[in-house]
């Protein structure tokens, strides 16, 4: 056991010092304090991407996310300050099923496991929500009527959550639209989400457009609030689907595939150059967000646009339920392979403030079953997290 | 680009020129061949999978990939298996105008391809197509063209060894 949580914590150490502490020069000031003080905080964004994964009763990343959502909510006491975006991919393999079929159960405990997130006593007192975005796992990988059927039936298992159970948690955009769909942090934040699986898939062009221009307008009306867009594909990353893959790890298949652009899901493939290009031409001929959030890729990352069209910092936090390799991005401020997530602070002087969480990469998951060993597990990786980057994204003013 | 061309001087190395039939040869050959099939195999179907998303429809996910590059690489694997076990007076050739093929065909086809297409991957997707059409037009034309002539003079070849070691 010893051994195991020291070589834990030198798996988190060591790329942390390697690879996260890179950050410092070029930011947008002072790194924020390790504990801010409630009274100047306005409110919270937790992001927690690719955590449909989960079996059993939950895993560490989910339960330390639920003790900090429990523990901002109760520390802000005001309603609906406190968000969680679930940035897509939250029932693996194949999205939500119906009733009827033999994975039904399974999917019912993976998404389950991320709603007991907002189910604390506290979060439901103050209404913190939980907004659950598509990924391309929950279309299925698929689209037509059965990628509708399954974001239906994920649509609907939300929706019962939060009328039946009273958990504010629900699917945005709704099942089959690709929005964007807009949610207001009072007079600081607006939160843009978007549906980017629909785009990838959607083959004909004027629709995609209308996306395009309909979030145009989202920020153009933003007014003097900060601007998160938030999907499920990132536009930019440093792992695998942006090409950061070991050419031996398939025989060089993989690697081939992607440097030729045949996976849509990657971001060398055409669909999803598309997807780019659009959000590029989007931001850049009106506000650029101060956030692009997504997951995706199972890492923490941390990077600053650096062309025109970029958001300032894209934030990908996939590593909900199971972590990979990263490289380095172009832009890249942090990256890490970890079981993680990310928060954002919205302060009263409105100064934005990041800080990324992450514990040991074997504590992505704990063994399903009861016992000794899980509760180990559990309390192992939930001991281990910690505050691996933080950064101020807004200088206050 | 440098890993495919440090793969093709790996393979050259690995060219085996036609020799007289013996136990130990054969061996070398049917592994050769096996194994130099899997990668032709491999190829062809990323080839396959390239043209098949350059129309219109790419793969969705990368487990399908592995799914469909799984068939081909075995196909190739069992093609080598034969020519090395049953005609490895050919495989020298086959092996050597397979790999000068594929070469050329990648140059040509990574140039044309950054011409067709004008995405970042398309270079590459002319490279691989075009190292496809290489491969097999010069397999095809170096297994013809090789193998040795029988010999008239000869009473009784060595028998045919096939070697399983476990």
């Amino acid at each position: 056991m010893l051994l195991r949580i020291w070589t834990a914590s030198w798996a988190l150490l060591v790329p942390t010092l390697l690879y996260g502490q890179v950050s410092a020069s070029g930011a947008a000031g002072a790194p924020p304090s390790m504990d801010p003080d409630p009274a100047g905080v306005e409110s919270v964004v937790f992001l927690i991407g690719d955590a449909g994964g989960v079996d059993g009763n939950g895993n560490p990343v989910l339960r330390h996310l639920t003790e900090a959502v429990e523990g901002w909510s109760g520390a802000l006491a005001r309603d609906s300050v406190v968000i969680v975006l679930f940035l897509g991919d939250n029932v693996y393999p194949s999205g939500y099923h119906d009733p009827s079929d033999g994975s039904h159960a399974r999917d019912s405990i993976r998404l389950g496991n991320q709603i007991s997130v907002l189910s604390g006593p506290l979060a439901r007192s103050f209404g913190a929500r939980g907004i659950f975005l598509p990924g391309n796992h929950d279309w299925g990988n698929t689209d037509g009527d059965e990628a509708l059927s399954l974001m239906r039936n994920q649509q609907g298992r939300l929706d019962r959550a939060r009328g039946r159970d009273g958990v504010p948690v629900r699917l945005s955009p709704r099942a089959q639209s690709p929005g964007p769909e807009i949610l207001d942090l009072g007079a600081t934040a607006r939160i843009i989400t978007l549906d980017t699986q629909w785009t990838l898939t959607q083959r004909v062009e004027t629709p995609r457009r209308e996306v395009f221009d309909a979030l145009a307008t989202a920020i153009a009306e933003a007014g003097e609030r900060d601007v998160i867009v938030a999907a499920h594909h990132p536009m930019v990353t440093g792992g695998e689907h942006g090409g950061s893959i070991g050419f031996w790890k398939t025989l060089g298949v993989h690697w081939l595939l992607n440097r030729t652009g045949s996976i849509r899901q990657d971001l060398s493939s055409s669909d999803y150059q598309q997807l780019i290009q659009g959000l590029r031409l989007t931001f850049s001929q009106g506000r650029t967000p101060l956030i692009y959030a997504a997951g995706h890729e199972h890492n923490l990352q941390v990077i600053s646009g650096t062309q025109a069209g970029d958001p300032s910092f894209t934030l990908v936090s996939g590593s909900g339920s199971q972590s990979g390799a990263v490289a380095r991005a172009a832009g890249a401020r942090f990256g890490l392979g970890a079981p993680g997530y990310m928060r954002i602070l919205f302060l009263k002087d409105r100064g934005v403030d990041l800080s990324v969480y992450a514990t040991s990469p074997e504590f992505a998951t704990c063994p399903e079953e009861e016992g000794q060993e899980r509760t180990e597990c559990m309390t192992r990786g939930v001991q281990l997290f910690e505050m691996v980057y933080s950064e101020r994204l807004k200088s206050p003013g | 680009m440098r890993r495919v061309l440090l793969l093709t001087l790996v393979l050259l190395c690995t060219v085996e020129l036609p020799r007289p039939v013996t136990a130990v040869s054969q061996d070398w050959s049917v592994l050769g061949g096996g194994a130099l099939g899997a990668a032709t195999g491999s190829w062809l179907a990323v080839a396959f999978l390239t043209a098949r998303a350059r129309a219109g429809d790419p793969l969705d996910t990368r487990e399908e990939a592995i799914i469909g590059t799984a068939v081909p690489m075995i196909a190739g694997f069992a093609t080598g298996l034969a020519i090395g076990t049953f005609a490895e007076d050919h495989l020298g050739g086959t092996v050597l105008w397979g790999i000068a093929g594929w070469a050329t065909g990648i140059g040509i086809g990574g140039s044309l391809g950054g011409h067709i297409w004008d995405d970042p991957s398309g270079r590459w997707a002319g490279a691989v197509l075009g190292g496809a059409v290489g491969l097999l037009v010069g397999g095809t034309v170096g297994y013809i063209t090789s193998g040795t002539e029988p010999n008239p003079t000869a009473g009784s070849g060595m028998p045919l060894v096939v070697r399983i070691r476990f």
